[in-house]
């Protein structure tokens, strides 16, 4: 689905990433982990076509190769309280230029409720939601697509780690049931240990691709946590 | 009685129609723009392009006088007839509008260089604008009419311009809704979506500014300013999701230029206080209550939140 080989990273002439071989696969569950600064938001940025490489080749394939199949979830959101909106009208945002007919557009949009547990919130306003249960709405409105490949950038930044956990299996059960391919930013070790097929670890302005179970460079690179 | 309260109320109809169209036409487009503008949190922006374009209809006043000075041969006599116009000033106040909106609105910045750019456009539109005329009474009176919004009158060709603005919003808001309002609060995803963010910034902003640029002309700062984002605050602040907000937007704005305007059709009906103002004054008004409901229901939905 995504091929990187020897990239290089970065904005306008500072190059942030380099030498970066990543190969990622349909139904891998990917985290890009490392500490604060190296790169995670530039490398996702990158594989979101919002950033072009700035050496090196990169290539997508399959569900990658257009926007239609890609959900994202976002690490911030940028609307205010005042907003108002209910789940459903949330969630329904993420369809944006999905060009489906009405009726698909709907069951789309039962099946993001569904798989994240909201149906029974969907008309309820947003702000009435819990901190746990608006970062599930989040991961629904990338669902609400269909996406083949879903990128979360640090889904589960600010919630309990009940809260966390939680996310993270649902996350797990999407990879697992519904075949979606996942690569998710976090700051996380323990949540990489547990939940990673394969992580890409960022440090030293370089990325390392580790394959589940050889995931011991995590302990030595980020060491007592990141 | 009966015959010559008819043939007063056709009268009155026959002068006061075209602004009545007028002021519904711009009401319309406006508080369907505004909603955008509010959600993207940019209510200062609108105030900003407002003042840019009075700043226009200056330039447009002195470069009449200007054109009158330096007439010298009857060849002139079609380009001084053309800075003459009304035309000319609509054209001023519409360029001067997009040029200030692609400085505000363009490309994504830090907010504290976006609200400094808003208030610096503001501030030399507004000054630049009584300064250019400051030396003519009569172009100064014009302006400070732009100012206070008591200028509403437009020709029948001018409300078809209107009225084709009107519609254009209308059909473009309806068809890409849910785009709009993505890009509007969540540009990042937007863009990830495949939707082509930064040309719709680009369309956004010009289209604002057109829209404000015609309205000030027709019907000066305060109304402009106002239709712009009055309805869709007292809109966003009643409703439950962005969709109702749309709906909603253009009834309020309708409903308090109707209000204000159908006196003026009727003898005897008149408040004797200029409509624009009045209108603004009315929805002005209107937001305390529904700032009110908006802080109660904001207050219970962060109690439901926290209980669960």
């Amino acid at each position: 689905m995504i091929d990187a080989t020897n990239l290089s990273l970065g904005y306008g002439s500072q190059i942030i990433l380099r030498g970066i071989d990543l190969h990622i696969q349909a139904g891998q569950f990917w985290f890009i982990t490392g500490r604060n600064g190296t790169g995670k938001t530039t490398l996702v940025r990158t594989l979101l076509r919002q950033l072009t490489p700035l050496g090196g080749t990169l290539s997508f394939s399959g569900a990658m190769q257009d926007h239609s199949r890609l959900g994202v979830v976002p690490q911030t959101l940028r609307i205010e309280e005042t907003l108002p909106t209910t789940t459903a009208e949330f969630i329904s945002l993420g369809s944006v230029g999905a060009r489906l007919p009405r009726r698909d557009l709907r069951a789309n949009l039962d099946y993001a409720l569904e798989r994240t547990n909201l149906a029974a919130q969907a008309n309820q306003s947003y702000w009435e939601l819990s901190g746990g249960q608006q970062q599930r709405a989040r991961i629904a409105r990338a669902l609400v697509r269909r996406p083949k490949v879903l990128i979360a950038d640090e889904p589960t930044r600010g919630l309990d780690v009940e809260i966390q956990s939680a996310l993270l299996e649902q996350l797990r059960d999407l990879n697992a049931t519904d075949g979606i391919t996942l690569l998710v930013v976090s700051h996380n070790l323990q949540a990489v240990k547990q939940y990673a097929s394969h992580c890409a670890l960022l440090s030293n302005g370089g990325a390392v691709a580790l394959e589940r179970p050889h995931f011991d460079p995590l302990e030595d690179t980020l060491g007592g946590g990141l | 009685m009966t015959e010559s309260f008819l043939s007063e109320l056709a009268f009155h109809w026959t002068l006061y129609q075209n602004m009545f169209a007028q002021g519904i036409l711009i009401a319309v487009t406006l508080s369907l723009t505004g909603v955008l503008v509010v959600a993207r949190n940019q209510i200062f922006t609108g105030a900003a392009i407002s003042a840019a374009s009075t700043l226009g209809i200056a330039l447009a006043l002195v470069l009449a006088q200007y054109s009158t000075v330096h007439h010298h041969t009857p060849d002139d006599d079609h380009a001084t007839n053309w800075y003459h116009s009304d035309s000319f000033k609509t054209t001023m106040a519409v360029i001067s509008a997009v040029a200030a909106s692609l400085i505000v609105v363009g490309r994504g910045r830090s907010r504290n260089a976006y609200e400094a750019r808003i208030g610096w456009i503001f501030l030399v539109s507004t000054v630049g604008a009584n300064l250019l005329v400051a030396k003519s009474p009569h172009s100064l009176e014009e302006i400070h009419r732009v100012h206070s919004s008591s200028i509403l009158g437009a020709a029948q060709s001018e409300n078809v311009l209107l009225a084709l603005v009107a519609m254009v919003t209308l059909l473009v808001l309806s068809a890409t809704w849910r785009g709009q309002l993505l890009l509007a609060t969540d540009p990042e995803m937007a863009s990830s979506s495949g939707m082509r963010a930064s040309l719709w910034q680009w369309i956004y902003a010009i289209w604002l500014a057109i829209c404000i640029g015609l309205a000030i002309r027709f019907s000066g700062l305060l109304y402009t300013f106002g239709m712009l984002v009055l309805p869709a605050l007292i809109a966003r602040s009643c409703c439950h999701t962005m969709r109702t907000v749309l709906i909603a937007s253009p009834i309020v704005a309708l409903g308090a230029t109707l209000l204000v305007f159908v006196p003026e059709l009727i003898p005897g009906w008149s408040t004797g206080y200029p409509s624009e103002q009045l209108a603004i004054f009315l929805l002005g008004v209107a937001l305390l209550p529904a700032w009110c409901y908006q802080q109660l229901r904001l207050r219970w939905q962060q109690g439901r939140a926290s209980h669960r």
